[in-house]
């Protein structure tokens, strides 16, 4: 989206310049007065005098040299108020039904008015802003990209399938999504780089092979973070971990000295997780079996685990023949929809 | 043999032939700096000067000789740009075009880009010159302008730092005075190739590329992976969001930098056709490409003997101890070797002290596998010394061009295993359209697959005829188009092709200051570093 350009905003002539346009008026006015008072009656004089002014404040309301009630600044031709004459007809209004003096209290009050630090652009903006009506300015703009334009766009396509694109996206495609791999490798896009390091294309066999290096350096300190959790007695987090240190190995990138190392971690934590579970008897012949936490834990808590934990689980309850838990487990943790339900 | 002199404050004359080139010679060794050293001493009539960019200043060690005919030299560091801040400088009506400019230049590129950035940043460049500009209101003014412009979403803290490197390195080549020449030579893209299309703008000499590796995609995979590169507009797993990022700033700006190269280029050669079509995708002319190969110095490994067959295995990887070598995937493969080979001997035969912390996790990896007593590391010595103890050669890299060691170790008439990059397979194999086919001159498996190399390198150890076989088919292929005179005289012609008569008046003056040109601003100099030939020939 391209925001329309700012336009600069309407400028207020000075409250200075308002007093000395309305000095000098009123200094012709007086001179005026002078006239006719040495050369007319006093009647007369007043008369004209009263009427002179009016015509005077008219003309300075008529020509924007001062509103006192619709904003001086926005009034000059063009603006978008110039058309609201409210302000002529309210001071008109004053002063025929005032006379001179209402005509000298109107000027003074103009004089007041024009003074005051009235700045009615800043409403034309903020009305506008409010309205989405017309211009948006810098500072809002700005706040507009930071606040909305660096979130993820949800109205976009669905990602792709990153083992689709490495087979037929284009050469940008194909090479964005490596970077992501590298950036933020998950066990599921292992197929992708694998197919990445065979392609027949030389460039994309290349990032792929520098995204591979660093995806093992990467999954290589994973491990050594479930290394030194390998004894973990909580089954839930146990299962939870396990599950992952599964998804790791079966990426295949990592190396065979810490595969070796992976598959140790995964025996312990499967372990524990058995050994916790309420209706599994612990294996005393598993070599990686632990001891039992003191509390265990009914299967119907695993149905809160992710469904790779709970198979990971259910497989090796399997694979022990523990058939009698194994249906239990299935039935209580295995279709957590059904529990929902 | 005498320590290399290169850095002197002398100065530089006219030269043929000006070297552009960044990070490599003669500070970094490796194969582009050897290949640069051999190029200049391959054509002793021609001079030469050498300009070298290098990221910031240093104690940097030169790693090469100074050849004779090398007769200007000087340093351009990139990230070493600018002045004492100026805050008093106001800012002119012209710096939104300026930085319009910039933008277009840093975007799309191209030789017009580059020209409307000069004739823009001419004036201020003279009345201040341009350390001062770039940290002054003039600048926060362009990165305000261009932020706005190329990436409104994302954070301008972090705009702001990546425009000071990115803009800084591009100043840089703008500020620096030019080394006169008739051609100018650059060795890649990137700022190096800014450099010879602004040579050959104000000084309207030609300009040549000679691209080993592609370095706008080598760039590119770095700073797709990068972790310091921070992701300030979450895209999700799109690969299409148009939102531009710091990353897409950088990738974009390297793909401009070599369009404009490439355009001012008046010919574009490479070391084996199957680049030459990244080259077109990223803009290069298809009437400017060509291919010339490397080759090598046959005589310097023709009297090496063959490793007897009946002492312990051998195998060597030779190159630099950096990640871009993929060392570790050797030394796995060395540990799966040894299994089956108890007495091997795994030498890693280059410098060590490019990459200190690499170097020293293929230390800890030798360690953690217990493979002290086979794996050896030489450090930086004459390979020709080693050459003869060797039974297969072997070369895990991610990433290469034309390795000029599969060249000599098939000019010592070795087998090789190779991973699948560059130009390996067309060595190892031979083209296509060979004639007559010469035959297989080693084993080429995939990269990162330490088992696939163990299981080549095993197939060889075990069978002496074999390795005869392919070491002899290797060098034949080496012997007949991978030669020293071959690709000497395919440069002498490109130099040829291109060479403009002498100019009347030189360009510079003493001190490398620039002179006018008709229609042309003298401008205020940066400091150089320039050397010339005839202190190097009393030092060396």
């Amino acid at each position: 989206m391209t925001a329309p350009t700012p336009r600069p905003l309407a400028t207020s002539r000075s409250p200075r310049a308002t007093a000395l346009l309305l000095a000098a008026e009123l200094t012709a006015t007086g001179a005026m007065w002078l006239f006719l008072v040495w050369r007319l009656n006093a009647g007369s004089a007043v008369w004209l005098i009263g009427h002179l002014g009016l015509l005077a404040i008219c003309w300075m309301v008529v020509s924007g040299t001062a509103n006192p009630f619709a904003g001086s600044a926005t009034a000059s031709p063009g603006s978008p108020h110039s058309s609201d004459h409210s302000g002529v007809l309210l001071v008109v209004l004053a002063a025929l039904l005032l006379g001179p003096l209402g005509s000298a209290m109107a000027g003074l009050m103009i004089l007041l008015r024009a003074g005051a630090p009235t700045d009615s652009s800043m409403l034309d903006g903020w009305y506008q802003r409010i309205a989405l009506a017309g211009d948006v300015d810098r500072i809002t703009r700005l706040a507009t990209a930071v606040s909305t334009g660096r979130s993820v766009n949800t109205t976009g396509d669905p990602p792709q399938v990153f083992e689709r694109v490495i087979a037929t996206g284009s050469m940008a495609e194909r090479q964005n999504a490596l970077g992501l791999i590298a950036r933020r490798f998950a066990p599921a896009y292992a197929p992708a780089l694998n197919a990445a390091l065979v392609s027949p294309e030389p460039l994309i066999r290349v990032q792929a092979a520098a995204v591979a290096v660093k995806v093992k350096s990467d999954l290589a300190q994973v491990l050594d973070v479930f290394v030194q959790h390998k004894d973990q007695a909580d089954p839930l987090q146990a299962a939870q971990a396990a599950a992952e240190i599964s998804a790791i190995i079966e990426t295949g990138l990592l190396d065979a000295e810490d595969a070796a190392r992976a598959v140790d971690v995964l025996d312990r934590l499967t372990s524990a997780a058995i050994a916790g579970l309420q209706s599994a008897t612990p294996d005393a012949d598993d070599p990686g079996t632990v001891e039992p936490s003191h509390t265990t834990t009914p299967p119907e808590a695993f149905a809160a685990l992710p469904p790779a934990a709970r198979n990971l689980i259910a497989t090796e309850l399997l694979r022990r023949d523990q058939r009698e838990a194994f249906r239990a487990f299935q039935a209580a943790a295995a279709s957590p929809q059904r529990q929902g339900a | 043999m005498s320590e290399p002199v290169w850095i002197e404050q002398i100065p530089s004359t006219d030269a043929d032939v000006c070297i552009l080139v960044e990070g490599a010679y003669p500070y970094v060794p490796g194969g582009v700096s050897g290949w640069i050293d051999w190029l200049i001493r391959s054509q002793p009539e021609t001079t030469f000067s050498v300009v070298s960019l290098m990221p910031r200043p240093g104690h940097h060690k030169p790693r090469f000789q100074c050849p004779p005919n090398v007769v200007g030299f000087s340093n351009v560091y990139l990230q070493d740009f600018g002045a004492k801040p100026s805050k008093r400088l106001a800012v002119p009506p012209a710096t939104d075009a300026l930085a319009d400019a910039l933008s277009a230049l840093t975007t799309i590129g191209g030789q017009a880009a580059l020209s409307e950035v000069l004739a823009r940043i001419g004036d201020m460049r003279e009345r201040h010159g341009l350390p001062v500009l770039f940290n002054s209101p003039i600048a926060w003014r362009i990165v305000e302008r261009m932020y706005e412009t190329d990436m409104p979403s994302a954070s301008f803290l972090h705009y702001f730092w990546g425009w000071r490197a990115l803009l800084g390195g591009l100043f840089a080549c703008l500020e620096t005075p030019l080394q006169p020449a008739r051609i100018y030579h650059t060795i890649s893209t990137g700022y190096a190739g800014i450099l010879a299309a602004r040579a050959t703008l104000e000084t309207r000499r030609p300009a040549i590329l000679t691209e080993h590796g592609i370095y706008t995609n080598e760039r590119r995979i770095e700073l797709l992976m990068a972790d310091w590169v921070a992701d300030t507009v979450d895209k999700g797993h799109a690969l299409d969001d148009p939102r531009f990022d710091l990353r897409d700033m950088w990738v974009r700006a390297f793909e401009a930098y070599a369009r404009t190269c490439y355009e001012a280029s008046a010919e574009v050669t490479t070391l084996y056709g199957d680049n030459q079509k990244i080259q077109q995708a990223l803009g290069a002319d298809a009437g400017k490409l060509t291919v010339i190969a490397n080759g090598i110095n046959l005589e310097r490994f023709a009297g090496i003997p063959k490793a007897p067959a009946d002492t312990p295995p051998s195998i060597a990887l030779i190159g630099r101890v950096v990640p871009i070598k993929d060392v570790k995937t050797y030394i796995r493969a060395a540990r799966r070797l040894k299994l089956k080979f108890p007495a091997l001997k795994a030498y890693i035969i280059g410098p060590t002290d490019e990459d200190a912390t690499y170097a020293d996790e293929c230390y800890a990896l030798v360690a953690a596998l217990g493979l002290e007593d086979t794996v050896e590391f030489t450090g930086a010595v004459n390979i020709v010394d080693y050459l003869g103890r060797i039974h297969v050669v072997v070369l895990t890299s991610l990433s290469e061009s034309q390795p000029l060691v599969v060249l000599e170790a098939g000019a010592a008439g070795l087998p090789f295993v190779a991973t699948n990059v560059g130009s390996c397979r067309e060595i190892l194999e031979g083209r296509g359209d060979e004639i007559p086919p010469l035959g297989r001159g080693g084993l080429i498996t995939n990269v990162v697959d330490d088992a696939a190399i163990a299981e080549a390198v095993g197939r060889l150890l075990d069978d002496e005829a074999l390795r005869h076989t392919y070491g002899q088919a290797l060098k034949a292929r080496v012997e007949t188009v991978y030669t020293s005179p071959k690709s000497a005289a395919a440069y002498r012609a490109l130099y040829d092709r291109h060479s403009l008569p002498p100019v009347p008046v030189p360009l510079t003056t003493g001190g490398g200051k620039i002179v006018s040109e008709p229609g042309q601003h003298p401008r205020p100099q940066a400091p150089i570093e320039t050397v010339g030939v005839a202190a190097i020939a009393g030092k060396v």
